[in-house]
């Protein structure tokens, strides 16, 4: 949980202190006990492009944790810790954040870890000729000063409230390595060199990276491992067998390729085998309907709340979630990080009688054939599936239809640049909300256009002054206000509708210890340096 | 032309295997589309009842959606059927076309049509149609009609082959000499004697087709709008250790069909190959 | 000599029309289609329409299709495959990494099958009509008969999920030792099953087509002479007869590799085996278009000149096709 305190907090352990508080007591004992060395083997999703982060963007941020650290880092409770800062503050009106860096933080190469390097990481994020995905958490950057070789102040054109939770704990890039070439086309994708607890050893794509431990990482005496292996496979079911059969040590959620096969999970986690343990937790990871607003017919307000009463959203989280997931009311959802700008009294209501009445008003009567016909587009796998599912309840209320599945290069182009989708459904997936501003992007009215991301083409004069009005400042009194506005008009509007989130389900052989369920940026494995293999 | 049929059939019907074979799929092709059409199961009705085991009221049980799976099941046979029966229907109008003018006229009409037939057996037809399908998307109608244009050279090769052999047959020769022109000869003459051979290459041309589109179903490319048994399999793929039933009864279902089909063009390739039919050495 | 020549020439001409054929038709069909690895890659997140305009540039996916074609095909004459944005490696390395362990599969499997098919079939059509021929030819049906997928999941289920015998997947234990001896058992360990479901079904074709063929082999004539001049029985079957029926055998295992790189999608798809099918299908789903282009050519190949040595065999042995 990232609580609003811990961006102004200092500490004073550090990185490279071990000052014993609180958490930091049972840690030192777990360090204490653990026992050293191993091969870890771990199901896993590889990058697309390579080890910078600022390329993969939201792709794949967990796994840079391994060889990259951020300024900050998450702890086992998923709150905001030093990292390569070793304390940092940030102004009352969140566009100045200044970070004090640890001494003594050396790269895989031994080059010692500079401000330089922060500056020339976020810049780099920001740079428009990069077009780094994650650009959108410092949009407004103004400049970055490095005053002396430990202290970086980033400082924006207004406050910037995902700046700490989305991109603080991000990895440190080398500039030596990195500066003066395209970073699209470097070798360095695929022979990272960052000050993280493991060193990428070996890379086979479609198949499996290995990655040996960092003698020399700054925190001593981790990490514990003394390898881990990715293990890289198309199909999740087929791996989380190869699980079962002890072929592998863990699977974490944000691993699987293609989502969680949620009945062989369900099937595990009930069965409750002696030797695997399983945890299930919370994720801001929303499953989004969206419609095309601006055509027929969901150009009529009424059309798309009889869409949002006909959806039976319980039996989509119980049959085919298999229970791993919760009914997401309104488009803020009821998340830790967003908790304070949710609003409790917008509910689901199905209805399948109401959503009847509401077609006839809107001027579509029932007759032979359904009342319109529309379709659904999906992408093969799990999204089908889905698609069904919401097939046989719009038919249901008298809405005819069909489904078209392609891959997910073609489903994107359609929906996010050709907009050729009137009269067309679709679900996406919106992972990592760390804030109302990133899922309300997605609704703004400046997005509307092609290639922009909002997709439903939704343009709301009222709404769009609100979400931009909640972006521009840091008060957070004042932001739930405009947000408690947006989430009632949304819900009256129904531009989207949000189905459920799903929960995140870890499993891990009983001998695999230290593994810690976070949602955040980093995930999991965020405290991969001090897991450990407890194998008599 | 009588006599030939009742001897066609007398040979059959000794193939016990073929004539069961033969039997059972014409129940088949009977009874599902009829129980489909008369009883009017909706294979899209969801319920509450998820992954339910085989019961009374459900023979098949249910899947990952509440929905009874012998309704789908019967719906998926029809899919199936439909599938083979259709890229049969293609390959053979144009294999037989092919075929014939290939075998008549010889020459360079002959040439140019083989060398197609050729390439298209050597071009590895799966993947073609495989990454078309992936990239237009998979409407069943578009499968359809790639598989049937990927199958008519195997009723053209055996067509053609027929064809060089009747060409010199006496009762060719006197049509000719009475004044017949070409089309006649080809289509009123020849072609009638070439279907023996053929009708068993449909039947496991058929088969291999519902094969063909269980495959790319089960890849993911199928289309989703129809209840497809490889489909069926695939999505019920994941429930296969605690519901085995999902997967389970389309999988077997797919087999069942599709060994029907073998067994009954293995018995019609030996009741009609007048080759293979005598007996003994 | 010189009749062989021409046929041999007229052989090759051929198949490198076809080739091109291939090349071709392969080329415009993937680049015809919707999406690309740009979008792919990219589509979900927040990027700037000129971003991706940019990045198209840069992979050289905005000049007009007949320039790339031609590029490609001037790459390809000089041996060069290609280099895949997406998996970040020149094409040609990729394959050479790849085909070796499909190979590793599809040979024992074709090995298997037609030995094993020319076996059982030569046993069948022996003991023509007795209990062994129906068992044969009842088991040969059935195998002809089965999805290989289906197979696939049931061996997986069977063997690897509930008796625990066999691995579910993957080519090697992970984290084991990679080379020597134990790598090799290894690897065989996780071969079996594979290799079971890719043999199954030519075993079953093998198996019909050899009893087929020994079985019309067998009434000939010629046979009769050779029985009545005094030969042994088994000198007349195994001796005349099986050679002269292995002929078609050879044809069809010709078109068979062609299928059994199909078979091969699927197989190693399911197996999740680090082949050349479950790089083709990734590649589909990615949007790799030099890696698609580059499987379908390469196997395209591979298929024509099987076959070409075939006849060119054939030619050699039997003067009559030569002026067919």
């Amino acid at each position: 949980m990232v609580s609003r305190r811990a961006f102004i907090a200092t500490t004073t352990a550090g990185v490279t202190g071990a000052a014993v508080q609180g958490t930091r007591a049972s840690r030192l004992a777990h360090a204490q006990e653990a026992k050293r060395g191993g091969t870890l083997r771990l199901l896993q999703i590889e990058p697309a492009i390579g080890f910078n982060p600022a390329l993969e963007g939201t792709n794949w941020p967990e796994t840079m944790r391994m060889v990259y650290n951020g300024l900050t880092d998450f702890n086992e409770t998923g709150d905001l810790v030093p990292g390569l800062a070793r304390s940092w503050t940030a102004s009352e009106e969140a566009d100045t954040f200044t970070f004090k860096l640890a001494p003594g933080v050396q790269f895989h190469d031994g080059q010692p870890c500079t401000a330089d390097d922060v500056r020339f990481t976020y810049e780099m994020v920001a740079d428009a000729k990069v077009a780094s995905p994650l650009n959108v958490y410092v949009a407004n950057l103004k400049s970055i000063d490095t005053p002396d070789k430990s202290t970086v102040t980033l400082r924006f054109n207004g406050p910037n409230v995902l700046m700490m939770p989305g991109v603080s704990a991000m990895g440190i890039l080398p500039k030596h390595i990195w500066a003066g070439a395209d970073p699209r086309k470097s070798q360095y994708l695929a022979q990272p060199v960052g000050t993280g607890p493991f060193k990428l050893k070996d890379w086979q794509r479609g198949d499996h990276l290995t990655f040996v431990a960092n003698r020399d990482y700054i925190r001593k005496g981790r990490p514990y491992l003394d390898q881990v292996i990715f293990k890289v496979v198309s199909d999740a079911a087929t791996g989380i067998q190869s699980f079962r059969n002890g072929e592998l040590d863990a699977v974490l959620s944000q691993g699987v390729p293609g989502g969680l096969p949620y009945a062989l999970v369900r099937q595990i986690v009930d069965a409750r085998p002696p030797n695997i343990a399983t945890n299930e937790f919370v994720q801001a990871f929303s499953q989004i309907l969206w419609m095309n607003c601006a055509a027929p017919p969901f150009d009529n307000p009424k059309v798309r709340r009889a869409i949002a009463h006909s959806i039976n959203k319980e039996l989509i989280v119980k049959a085919l979630l298999q229970g791993f997931g919760r009914v997401q009311d309104s488009v803020v959802g009821n998340f830790p990080s967003m908790r304070w700008a949710h609003d409790p009294a917008i509910k689901s209501d199905y209805n399948p009688a109401r959503a009847n009445q509401l077609l006839d008003e809107a001027g579509y009567p029932k007759k032979a054939g359904g009342r319109f016909k529309i379709t659904i587009l999906a992408t093969e796998g799990f999204r089908v599936k889905l698609s069904e599912a919401l097939r046989a309840m719009f038919t249901a209320v008298g809405i005819e239809s069909s489904i078209q599945s392609s891959t997910w290069a073609p489903y994107i182009q359609r929906i996010r640049q050709d907009r050729e989708t009137a009269g067309m459904i679709w679900t996406i997936f919106i992972p990592r909300q760390v804030d109302p501003s990133l899922i309300l992007d997605y609704l703004s009215p400046k997005n509307a256009k092609p290639g922009g991301s909002n997709y439903s083409q939704w343009t709301n004069a009222r709404a769009g002054e609100l979400i931009e009005g909640a972006r521009a400042t840091g008060n957070q009194g004042k932001r739930k206000g405009m947000y408690q506005e947006i989430q009632k008009i949304v819900a009256d509007e129904a531009p989207v509708v949000p189905l459920y989130s799903a929960l995140g389900v870890d499993m891990w052989q009983r001998y695999v210890e230290g593994i810690h369920s976070i949602d955040s940026l980093t995930g999991t494995l965020s405290t991969i340096d001090t897991v450990s293999l407890n194998r008599s | 032309m009588r006599e030939q049929l009742a001897e066609v059939w007398r040979v059959f019907r000794r193939q016990r295997a073929a004539a069961g074979g033969f039997l059972a799929l014409a129940v088949i092709v009977v009874a599902s589309p009829s129980i489909v059409v008369l009883t009017g199961i909706d294979p899209e009705a969801i319920s509450a009842d998820v992954l339910g085991r085989p019961s009374l009221a459900h023979a098949m049980g249910t899947d990952y959606l509440g929905r009874d799976i012998l309704g789908r099941v019967l719906h998926g046979v029809n899919t199936s059927l439909l599938v083979g029966a259709s890229v049969a229907a293609i390959a053979l109008s144009i294999g037989l076309v092919l075929g014939t003018a290939a075998g008549f006229y010889r020459g360079s009409i002959d040439h140019v049509i083989m060398r197609a037939a050729d390439g298209l057996l050597i071009v590895p037809t799966f993947f073609l149609v495989l990454a078309v399908a992936f990239i237009f998307g998979g409407r069943l109608s578009f499968v359809i009609v790639m598989l049937g244009l990927t199958t008519w050279p195997q009723i053209a090769r055996i067509v053609r082959a027929e064809v060089l052999a009747l060409k010199e047959e006496a009762f060719v020769q006197s049509a000719r000499a009475l004044g017949a022109g070409d089309a006649h000869l080809m289509f009123r003459e020849i072609l009638p004697n070439t279907l023996p051979p053929v009708v068993a290459m449909i039947a496991l041309l058929g088969s291999s087709a519902i094969l063909s589109e269980a495959s790319l179903s089960f890849l993911g490319v199928g289309d989703p709008n129809v209840v497809s048994l490889g489909q069926m399999l695939t999505s019920g793929l994941e429930y296969v250790t605690n519901a085995w039933w999902v997967p389970g009864f389309p999988g077997a279902a797919i087999f069942v069909l599709v060994l029907l089909l073998n067994v009954l063009g293995d018995g019609l390739n030996v009741a009609l190959n007048p080759r293979l039919r005598r007996g003994g050495v | 000599m010189t009749g062989v020549a021409w046929y041999v020439a007229g052989r090759l001409l051929q198949s490198a029309v076809l080739l091109a054929f291939v090349v071709t038709i392969g080329f415009f069909v993937i680049r015809a289609a919707p999406g690309d690895p740009v979008l792919y890659l990219y589509g979900a997140q927040n990027i700037s329409a000129e971003t991706l305009a940019a990045l198209r540039q840069v992979w050289g996916l905005d000049r007009p299709l007949g320039e790339q074609y031609w590029v490609y095909v001037t790459n390809l004459a000089s041996g060069n495959l290609g280099y895949s944005q997406i998996n970040r490696e020149v094409v040609s390395a990729m394959l050479a990494r790849k085909v070796p362990n499909t190979l590793l599969l599809m040979a024992p499997s074709i090995l298997l099958a037609a030995a094993g098919g020319v076996v059982l079939g030569t046993t069948a059509c022996r003991r023509l009509g007795t209990a062994t021929d129906y068992v044969i030819g009842a088991m040969s049906m059935v195998g002809y008969s089965t999805p290989p997928f289906w197979l696939a999941i049931l061996l997986i289920v069977l063997f690897a999920s509930t008796l625990g015998w066999l691995p579910t997947q993957g080519m090697a234990t992970l984290g084991a030792s990679s080379r020597g001896l134990a790598h090799a058992l290894d690897v065989t360990r996780h071969m079996v099953l594979p290799v079971t479901v890719l043999t199954w079904w030519y075993l079953a074709a093998f198996t019909r087509l050899t009893r087929a063929s020994m079985l019309e082999e067998s009434r000939k004539p010629y046979l009769m002479t050779a029985r009545m001049k005094g030969l042994s029985e088994a000198r007349v079957f195994y001796g005349h007869a099986l050679r002269n029926a292995s002929r078609p055998v050879l044809t069809v295992l010709g078109l068979y590799l062609g299928t059994m790189l199909a078979g091969a999608v699927m197989t190693e798809v399911v197996f999740a085996w680090p082949g050349m099918g479950l790089l083709t299908f990734s590649a589909i789903v990615q949007r790799d278009y030099p890696v698609v282009l580059a499987v379908f050519i390469v196997s395209g190949a591979a298929v024509v000149v099987t076959n070409l040595v075939i006849d060119l065999l054939y030619a050699v042995i039997d003067p009559r096709i030569r002026y067919a």
